[in-house]
């Protein structure tokens, strides 16, 4: 038994060295993705350049992902006129997307939802299909933070990271030089 | 003589441990190159899974635990994006530590991991780069070469997508091509299925088994925006591999014949009189029938609809089906823990039994379901309420009835979402009304009553969730005449903040189909864990203690999970 502890920690140790980093995923490209939303309308990640977009995977089925929902509506109408977009993208499959919509309308939400109904995008953001799983996505479409699940409380820490993007946005927009004048024909 | 380890043994298996890690490592270190344009990220999933099993041997001493073992698995998913470009690769490890014993100076392994037809150097151990795929992004073509998920319309021709709630992740390996043209979408799909070899969530105990390559290729075409619809058709063609030849090779599959043929469309409709509508048609034929179980090739059908409807505070959901020799398609897949082709099933899945389950993949069924949520204030309080009706007519296979069924299953429920409390509560009860056979001989009907609940609320600065499900079950008339019982699910937990919650589960039923026995008493389960989470996307469980088996249903497929009675350390780590 002993021996099997040892391994244990020894595994643990191993974890914490290298594989271990504080700041998962800060710094990497965004995968790129194009998505209908609820309404029919194609929406692509690279047209988010420029703004700070917060991607959060959820279902029908997923009961954290309802309850994290309304902060999210709050987030959004908070910060949505401030450079700020939050895209919730559905990981219902085929067999479970007609409930979508009518979830989203029956409890009054205005974010935009996309839908993922073959789970390619969610498989290349989080494969093990942890719900709800957030990545708060620069201006520069790369990612900024990463967060798995729900627990009540987890909304004060997306609040204050996505407040922290979007006043760099707001600063970085402040101190950019104005663009050149187009030149003369 | 009592058991014992050798050395070498244990340092070949641990090898697979660490090189799992050090994998982890270099992909984690690429975070820091210099290049910026090339991105490496990525995900480790680790279990160890500490198997207690009160079995011993003659001679053999009940404390050394003789068939007690570990199971380590872990997967690795790791990419590599460089602009439009992305390298993906998923390695599935497992190995089994302390699986055998000595007798009489022979080693004996406590099972044989791996099935005919899988082959592995060590005995008690594998490792499978279960998935490999190169991918391009453009903007009016994706492609991707290797393993990819596939999904067309809702379903019911084409399913392979992950479905982790019960352990599923079954791609195809081939290639993958969409491409747009203006508001037309064409998609094509050739490749074979892959079904992941290395269970994650459940006992690898169960053996290792080779993989069945049966092809699979469709093309569906999409026209988007034709005013307020949209327009999709698609016919996709299988080949089943002969399950008994272990040598055969993945594109053997293009030369055999096809088995199964499925040919449909779907139309779209946004807003039309205030209505969202969907409908698909699907025609099943079977050249290969005789694979399948099907007599005389006869051709099955599918047809499903969708209406929703927002009247002021009201969301209105109304779906229908109509499956007629539809999971004849899956009957060979079926038999590797998966499906290829899975329509909507319109059931209150949760709730699924051993007996309901045969309703859920029937192959000749009818139902609706309406759902009506009421946006009492909204984003707040939002009651519903359900109403499922289904007429089974399939008999045999799955089914415990001897007459055709009608089921009817209303649940009422009701979502309370305030700053720092919720409830989240349903109820129903369901009845499958058996038909009288000839003769008016009355078989009664099964019937269950159930409820769920979740519920959150703050304990001074931390908080706490309380959840579970209770049903009670009672048997109509069947020929193996079981015994009414009840189910109870529950677990409490207490999230303390900075990244730390305790858990406790408890499980308790009489039912005598379940294939599993309680720590506690004979039904009696539990268990607890601890969870932290130390820093963004890094996540630990410890958990320590025992839940039932059964029969668990998720995105319109279901299966028999064991229980399980001991250990488990589990990490989630994004890199």
């Amino acid at each position: 038994m002993r021996r099997w502890l040892a391994l244990v920690l020894v595994f643990l140790f191993a974890l914490a060295a290298p594989g271990a980093n504080p700041h998962a995923g800060e710094g990497q490209t965004a995968p790129e993705f194009t998505l209908r939303d609820i309404d029919n309308k194609p929406v692509s990640l690279k047209d988010m350049a420029g703004k700070v977009t917060l991607i959060s995977f959820w279902a029908t089925w997923c009961a954290p992902c309802q309850v994290e929902m309304p902060h999210l509506q709050k987030l959004y109408d908070t910060y949505k006129d401030k450079g700020f977009v939050l895209l919730m993208i559905s990981a219902d499959d085929a067999r479970s997307v007609s409930r979508v919509k009518p979830l989203i309308k029956s409890k009054g939400y205005s974010f935009p939802v996309l839908l993922d109904t073959d789970t390619k995008v969610v498989s290349q953001y989080n494969p093990n299909k942890t719900l709800p799983y957030s990545e708060l996505i620069g201006p520069d479409l790369k990612v900024l933070w990463q967060h798995q699940g729900y627990t009540a409380g987890d909304e004060v820490e997306t609040e204050r990271r996505v407040k922290l993007a979007v006043e760099a946005l707001a600063a970085a927009k402040t101190v950019a030089p104005p663009a050149a004048p187009p030149a003369a024909p | 003589m009592p058991p014992r380890a050798t050395p070498s043994a244990t340092a070949a298996q641990a090898l697979i441990l660490v090189l799992g890690v050090l994998t982890s490592g270099v992909a984690a270190a690429g975070e820091g190159d210099a290049r910026p344009e090339v991105s490496v990220s990525g995900q480790d999933d680790l279990e160890f899974r500490y198997w207690r099993d009160d079995r011993t041997l003659p001679d053999f001493p009940e404390e050394d635990h003789l068939f007690d073992y570990w199971e380590l698995v872990n997967r690795i998913n790791m990419k590599v994006d460089r602009g439009p470009l992305q390298l993906g690769v998923q390695l599935d490890t497992v190995a089994m530590l302390g699986a055998y014993y000595y007798l009489n100076d022979v080693r004996v392994n406590e099972f044989d991991l791996h099935a005919d037809g899988v082959t592995f150097p060590l005995p008690l151990a594998y490792a499978n780069f279960d998935k490999l795929w190169l991918g391009y992004q453009g903007d009016t073509a994706q492609l991707l070469v290797g393993d990819g998920y596939i999904a067309f319309g809702r379903g019911l021709a084409l399913s392979l997508v992950k479905n982790t709630n019960i352990d599923i992740d079954s791609s195809l390996r081939g290639a993958h091509a969409k491409v747009t043209l203006g508001s037309w979408d064409l998609t094509a799909v050739s490749g074979v299925t892959n079904a992941q070899q290395v269970w994650q969530d459940n006992p690898n105990k169960q053996q290792i088994r080779p993989d069945h390559w049966h092809m699979v290729s469709g093309l569906r075409v999409d026209r988007y925006g034709l005013g307020p619809l949209n327009l999709g058709a698609h016919s996709v063609v299988y080949s089943f591999a002969d399950r008994a030849d272990l040598d055969a090779q993945p594109w053997e599959g293009y030369a055999r014949g096809v088995d199964a043929a499925i040919t449909g469309a779907s139309v779209e409709a946004f807003g039309v009189l205030g209505l969202d509508l969907f409908a698909e048609g699907d025609l099943f034929l079977y050249p290969g029938g005789e694979v399948l179980g099907v007599e005389d090739n006869a051709p099955g059908y599918a047809v499903y609809g969708s209406a929703a409807a927002y009247p002021g505070r009201v969301a209105l959901l109304v779906e229908g089906k109509h499956y007629k020799d539809v999971e004849r398609v899956n009957a060979v897949v079926s038999r590797d823990l998966y499906e290829v082709a899975v329509g909507p099933t319109l059931e209150y899945e949760r709730v699924i039994t051993e007996d309901s389950g045969a309703a859920v993949n029937s192959n000749d069924i009818s139902g609706v379901r309406i759902r009506a949520d009421v946006a009492a204030k909204p984003g707040v309080l939002t009651p519903s309420l359900t109403l499922g009706l289904f007429r089974d007519r399939e008999l045999g296979g799955l089914h415990f009835n001897r007459a055709p069924e009608t089921i009817i299953h209303p649940v009422a429920g009701v979502d309370w979402i305030a700053d720092s409390v919720h409830v989240l509560a349903n109820a129903g009860f369901r009845v499958d009304q058996r038909d009288a056979l000839p003769g008016g001989v009355d078989l009664g009907a099964d019937r269950m009553a159930h409820v769920d609940l979740s519920l959150g609320f703050p304990i001074g600065s931390a908080h706490g969730e309380i959840g579970g499900d209770l049903r009670y079950f009672m048997w109509g008339e069947n020929l193996n005449q079981q015994t009414d019982f009840t189910l109870l699910t529950a677990n409490a937990a207490v999230h303390l903040g900075h990244g730390v919650s305790i858990v406790g589960y408890t499980d308790w039923t009489d039912d005598p189909l379940i294939d599993s026995v309680g720590n506690i008493n004979e039904n009696l389960y539990a268990a607890g864990e601890l969870q932290l989470q130390p820093a963004d996307g890094m996540t630990f469980k410890l958990f320590y203690g025992a839940y039932r088996a059964g029969i668990r249903c998720a995105g319109g497929q279901c299966r028999m999970l064991p229980g399980f009675d001991g250990a488990r350390l589990s990490a989630t780590i994004n890199f």
